[in-house]
């Protein structure tokens, strides 16, 4: 059996797989969006055919390179697969680096996104925007791979910023609703704020440790091989890194932007805040863990963040009257017993929490539009009766501190005014303050005018769909 | 001395010049609602003098050729404005001092001619200025005559302030970091416009868009010029060009009706430098340069990045739904999507081109810097 293992497990068979993983979505995208700017309509079936089929070979790579990782604990898949460019001494480099962890999250990836790809192509049958989904689809699968198999934190940083990007346009999916575009632009803009404190983790990293590969960086594998960063540098380090992991994994005070973002469609939000990207926090801090055992101000903050995570958007998904929500706030609140476990060094446990919270997720956000339906088959199945609502830990507190709580719950215990308050307000007042010198407003039919730009053709306002026109049309003749 | 220089930077000019030119045609085209052999004259006229001022290596031709450029485009415009006669004078007035005082007849002579210090920084001080002048975003109203690429400011400042600022040691202290500052005004003034974008018409909030985001991409260009650093100087050259791709893609769109919104949301990726656009190289590339030269000014890069796309996406997200307002039916209704645009193509196709296959492109810069900079700057 050993002959076997070691026959799969060579270099160039795992060298294949990961190329597979990395750019069979993006190869997916890129077919669909050509075949959108060339004029041609391809038909659903097509659509979803290029898609299934380019999302499940990275998914069955994937789960490949996962199980053959698992195979030989202890033989890590480091490589450089190829250098994108060189400027003199510098050299930006597409490596992998697979193990047992990394290689789980792959794993996870690799069950849940042929599935979601598949639920989606019936899901989301003749919506205006399907092939714009799978593209979307396509590119969150390649930053999703490309950020957990990435060697370097460079090449994380790219898979972070595609996952970002694709999340934020996914919530705008319904982009004839305003509100779901004024949602993706609060998700995009703390997923920025997420980018800024990895961009801040990944300077840090270069200046301190003054390369950045995980495995040369953290000894990830062999400790011995670490760089040693003094308790000042892991300190900054882990602290820049818990926050970029509070922007993605909705921890303590980010955790209101994921109800916001529960305005794209359903296939999505278990995609990004059930499944994958929800715990793309966690496994960064998981990535990182080797450092905050020189920096015990960050485990503790670590800590500290992941409990308040997990006990405040658990009370506040318990009040929340929507399906959606609710799940979303719970994904929030596990993805903080995650980091809590992440800091009390439980990697193992960490790591098992999230996949089997990830399955777990999936399966409920998918069932959740019809919810109502399956509770009532539930019952039914149970011989009818009333609803029992089950025991909550919380009726045993006074009626006083139950109403507080409650009350408190459902403002999410002020994290998003506090958010309004210390960040967003004073920045839009800088902003406004600093465009003062701008031309100022004039009121012109009392409505506030900024000067007066070139005249533009103004083009015919189409207030329906073409097809939807010819349909009303025949209706009328 | 050859009075030509068709070198690495020239080259590097060329194809921005292109789609400047292709623009002043798209602009005269929906002016006047028809193709016309006018439109078609103006940009031939600025593609012709864009490439002698980016091949010249005479200062005082160089000046000949701006002056003429503008005569042209008060043709063109039948009007003057400020911010290109200030632009103007001051690299104009730059460029004669060098020429008559310094004694300078080659810009292929600055990396090794010795000039009076007083003389190298009134010299300095000018140039930085233009730069400064072409970076402001103020009238708005200017901006569908104003270039995107802001590109003599740009051919200046590489060719005469970079081998002077090699050797005049303040130089690579204050314009970077006075840059660093003009790009985070730029980015707070696109802030400002897309969260106030509902008092704005759609086309005027189009404008300030683009003049907002143009300030903060050239912003970054002065920044990684004038550190003297390698890295940040080939990703500033990149980044121009990435600009220039982004803004004409961002501009292309946004004016469209109906609204290309896969296009548009393309654009502000290639304004927002995702992996796979050339962006993304052009700010690798300055980030890892500016962390050689100072960590403080890579985090203040990074910062701006930042708070820039976070402002660009508000900015796009109240066009969409402002333009969305207008309709009079209530309710969502099924606007469909408008084609893209032969420019919004070319570029799209352009920056995923050069993103997702960058080693040639990033040489040609390499090349190009070492062009301009005559072996004066620091390699890393």
């Amino acid at each position: 059996m050993d002959w076997l293992t070691h026959a799969l497990s060579s270099q160039p068979l795992l060298h294949v797989l990961t190329m597979i993983t990395l750019l069979s979505p993006a190869a997916g995208s890129f077919v669909l969006v050509l075949l959108s700017i060339s004029g041609v309509k391809p038909h659903p079936r097509w659509i979803s055919w290029v898609s299934g089929l380019t999302v499940a070979g990275a998914a069955i790579a994937a789960v490949l390179l996962a199980g053959l990782t698992w195979l030989r604990p202890g033989h890590e898949f480091d490589e450089v697969l190829w250098t994108v460019y060189a400027v003199g001494s510098y050299h930006l480099e597409v490596s992998v680096y697979v193990d047992s962890l990394s290689g789980s999250l792959t794993a996870l990836g690799g069950c849940v996104i042929p599935v979601l790809a598949r639920f989606s192509s019936r899901y989301l049958h003749h919506e205006p925007g399907y092939l714009r989904f799978f593209v979307l689809v396509g590119v969150a699968a390649t930053g999703f791979f490309w950020f957990v198999l990435g060697g370097s934190i460079d090449m994380a940083f790219v898979g972070w910023e595609l996952l970002g990007l694709s999340s934020a346009l996914l919530v705008a999916f319904f982009w004839e609703r305003s509100e779901t575009l004024v949602a993706s632009g609060r998700v995009f803009a703390t997923y920025r704020l997420a980018d800024i404190a990895l961009l801040a983790g990944m300077v840090g990293l270069h200046h301190y440790a003054g390369d950045s590969s995980w495995a040369s960086v953290l000894g990830v594998g062999n400790g011995g091989h670490a760089v040693h960063l003094g308790s000042f540098a892991a300190t900054i380090l882990g602290l820049s890194f818990l926050v970029a992991a509070m922007g993605k994994s909705a921890q303590v005070p980010l955790t209101g932007y994921v109800l916001r973002a529960m305005e794209g469609p359903t296939v999505s939000s278990a995609l990004f805040y059930g499944t994958l990207s929800i715990h793309c926090g966690v496994y960064l801090i998981l990535r990182i863990e080797p450092l905050l055992a020189n920096a015990p101000i960050a485990r503790g903050a670590v800590i500290a963040v992941g409990l308040l995570t997990a006990i405040t958007a658990s009370l506040s998904s318990r009040v929340r009257p929507d399906a959606k929500g609710a799940l979303a706030l719970a994904s929030a609140s596990q993805a903080g017993l995650m980091l809590a476990e992440a800091g009390f060094g439980w990697t193992q446990l960490a790591m098992w929490h999230m996949l089997a919270h990830g399955l777990l997720r999936l399966a409920q956000f998918l069932r959740s539009p019809s919810w109502l339906e399956d509770a009532h088959a539930r019952r039914s199945a149970l011989g009818g009766g009333s609803f029992r609502s089950g025991f909550h830990a919380e009726r045993l507190l006074p009626t006083a501190v139950r109403n507080a709580l409650y009350a408190a719950a459902l403002s999410r215990f002020g994290m998003d005014a506090l958010i309004d308050r210390l960040f967003l307000r004073p920045l839009a007042a800088l902003a406004h303050l600093v465009s003062m010198p701008r031309p100022r407003l004039r009121e012109r039919n009392g409505r506030p005018v900024v000067g007066r730009a070139e005249p533009q053709p103004e083009a015919p306002v189409h207030r329906k769909h073409p097809a939807i026109e010819a349909t009303d049309a025949r209706g009328a003749r | 001395m050859s009075a030509w220089m068709f070198d690495a930077f020239f080259w590097l000019v060329v194809p921005v010049a292109i789609f400047e030119a292709l623009r002043v045609v798209h602009v005269m085209r929906r002016r006047e609602q028809r193709w016309a052999p006018r439109g078609l004259a103006y940009g031939g006229l600025e593609l012709a003098l864009l490439t002698m001022c980016a091949a010249t290596g005479s200062p005082l031709l160089f000046v000949v050729l701006s002056v003429l450029r503008i005569a042209i485009i008060y043709s063109r415009e039948r009007q003057w404005w400020g911010r290109r006669i200030a632009k103007a004078v001051l690299f104009g007035t730059a460029l004669v001092l060098l020429a008559v005082v310094g004694d300078v007849s080659s810009f292929a002579q600055l990396s090794h001619v010795t000039l009076d210090p007083d003389l190298r920084l009134a010299i300095l001080v000018l140039i930085c200025a233009a730069a400064v002048a072409a970076t402001v975003p103020v009238r708005v109203v200017d901006e569908p005559k104003e270039t995107l690429s802001a590109p003599l400011a740009f051919i200046v400042f590489a060719r005469v302030a970079l081998p002077l600022g090699a050797s005049t040691p303040q130089f690579a202290i204050v314009v970077p970091v006075v840059a660093a500052a003009l790009s985070l005004v730029c980015a707070l003034w696109l802030l400002s416009a897309g969260t106030r974008a509902n008092h704005f018409d759609p086309s005027v909030l189009v404008s300030e868009i683009i003049l907002c985001e143009r300030g903060v991409l050239l912003s970054f260009v002065w920044l990684g010029l004038a550190t003297g650093e390698h890295l940040s100087g080939v990703g500033a050259l990149l980044q121009w060009a990435a600009g220039v791709l982004a803004l004409l893609a961002l501009e292309a769109s946004l004016r469209r009706r109906p609204l290309p919104r896969p296009m548009a949301f393309f654009a502000l990726a290639m304004a927002v430098s995702l992996p796979g656009t050339i962006g993304f190289v052009a700010e690798d590339l300055l980030a890892h340069g500016l962390l050689e030269l100072h960590p403080l000014l890579a985090a203040a890069f990074v910062i701006v990045a930042a708070i820039n796309a976070a402002a660009l996406y508000l900015a796009l997200v109240n066009i969409i739904v402002d333009l969305q307002a207008r309709q009079t039916l209530p309710g969502p209704t099924l606007q469909p999507e408008g084609r893209p645009s032969f420019m919004m193509l070319a570029t799209a196709g352009l920056s995923l081109v050069i993103g997702l296959v960058p080693s040639p492109f990033v040489t040609g810069a390499t090349r190009a810097y070492a062009a301009v900079v005559g072996g004066t700057g620091r390699t890393n």
